[in-house]
């Protein structure tokens, strides 16, 4: 197993110490590789791997091609016939039949409808294994994104705040370029406020996105 | 105060010195509204900058200060205390909570109050500044892609 695989099974057993039916992340790119189904590795787990610092996650995300979608929907279907499949117009959650909070998915299936998730999907960090999960600054960005859209709850967006400065306190060299490219996609002038953003987590000061 | 009428191409002027462009809180080259009186002629302050916006606001907080006082050590911040409280909502984010007088308009009896009524005051002005912080991305954008998940 290599330093990689062991990050994401980290992430894996944390979750699974405080939440119940929680899928491993490796068995499900397992299967994402064998069929060859275009996949990146994003969410919580894609924090644990960019930050050696990983948290509990209810579910395994992925952004999946437009092109594989359908198949990679059946795969899990047939796979783990005990979640519920649920369609949520941009993205399809594979929910816990026992699970009765709000938080009850277990895998999902993010449609590469948005600009951004387009670009993410070549950003590959070179891990050396078959694991596709997007570069830090990929990973920067689609935080970002998450933080600065009005259509997510407060309470996610409060999550996906502390994330995203993990991931710019991580690493000192970012590529900029890469992280202005990816953050125009989400709108124009989006490279200007993330830049500003990165600069004012690294000298410590409070962010309000 | 008087001041020299002169020659101006056909026309005639008179001078505004600084201080009086300050006080009308005008600048060159911008426009002043006037109005002909019983006495002769009034030029009216130009009350639509932001400039004058501040002026006033500073002017309402120090008034606001001058009729009131300090808040003194209290040892139950729930019980109604010698004098009311005051909160200075002039900058909603930075709210000043002073003692006033029993008796004060919209004052509050207890100490307690008065920090509950600030720290709405500064949960309302948070929350109103995300949403303006959305509008400011959306101006002369055509569209930003939002994440809706």
């Amino acid at each position: 197993m290599t330093k990689n695989s062991e990050k994401l099974i980290e992430s894996y057993e944390i979750s699974k110490q405080s939440i119940d039916g929680v899928i491993n992340p490796l068995e499900v790119i397992q299967l994402f590789e064998k069929h060859q189904i275009e996949y990146m590795l994003v969410g919580g787990h894609m924090l644990a791997y960019h930050t050696d610092n990983p948290r509990a996650t209810v579910d395994v995300d992925f952004i999946i091609a437009k092109k594989d979608f359908k198949q990679a929907v059946s795969i899990i279907n047939n796979v783990y016939p005990n979640l519920i499949l649920n369609d949520k117009n941009h993205h399809i959650t594979f929910d816990d039949k026992n699970d009765t909070s709000k938080h009850s998915e277990r895998i999902d299936l993010i449609k590469d409808e948005f600009p951004l998730f387009k670009l993410v999907l070549k950003s590959i960090q070179n891990t050396n294994e078959e694991i596709k999960i997007p570069i830090l600054e990929a990973a920067i960005v689609l935080k970002f994104a998450a933080c600065i859209s009005p259509n997510r709850p407060e309470e996610d967006k409060l999550v996906d705040q502390a994330d995203l400065i993990q991931l710019i306190k991580s690493n000192n060299n970012l590529n900029k370029k890469i992280v202005s490219t990816l953050s125009e996609s989400i709108y124009t002038g989006g490279s200007n406020e993330l830049m500003q953003v990165i600069e004012d987590v690294l000298n410590n000061k409070a962010i309000n996105l | 105060m008087k001041i020299k009428i002169n020659k101006w191409g056909n026309s005639h002027g008179i001078r505004l010195s600084a201080s009086l462009l300050e006080h009308l809180n005008v600048k060159n080259g911008n426009q002043i509204e006037f109005r002909l009186t019983n006495e002769g002629i009034e030029l009216l302050k130009n009350n639509n900058s932001i400039d004058f916006l501040n002026q006033v606001k500073t002017q309402v907080l120090d008034d606001l200060i001058k009729q009131s006082f300090p808040v003194s050590l209290t040892t139950n911040p729930n019980i109604e205390a010698e004098n009311d409280y005051i909160v200075i909502g002039v900058n909603p984010t930075k709210p000043i909570i002073r003692e006033v007088e029993k008796g004060y308009l919209g004052a509050y009896r207890t100490l307690a109050d008065a920090k509950y009524a600030a720290r709405q005051l500064i949960q309302q002005s948070i929350d109103e500044a995300k949403h303006s912080l959305s509008e400011v991305r959306q101006i002369g954008i055509d569209t930003i892609r939002y994440i809706e998940l």
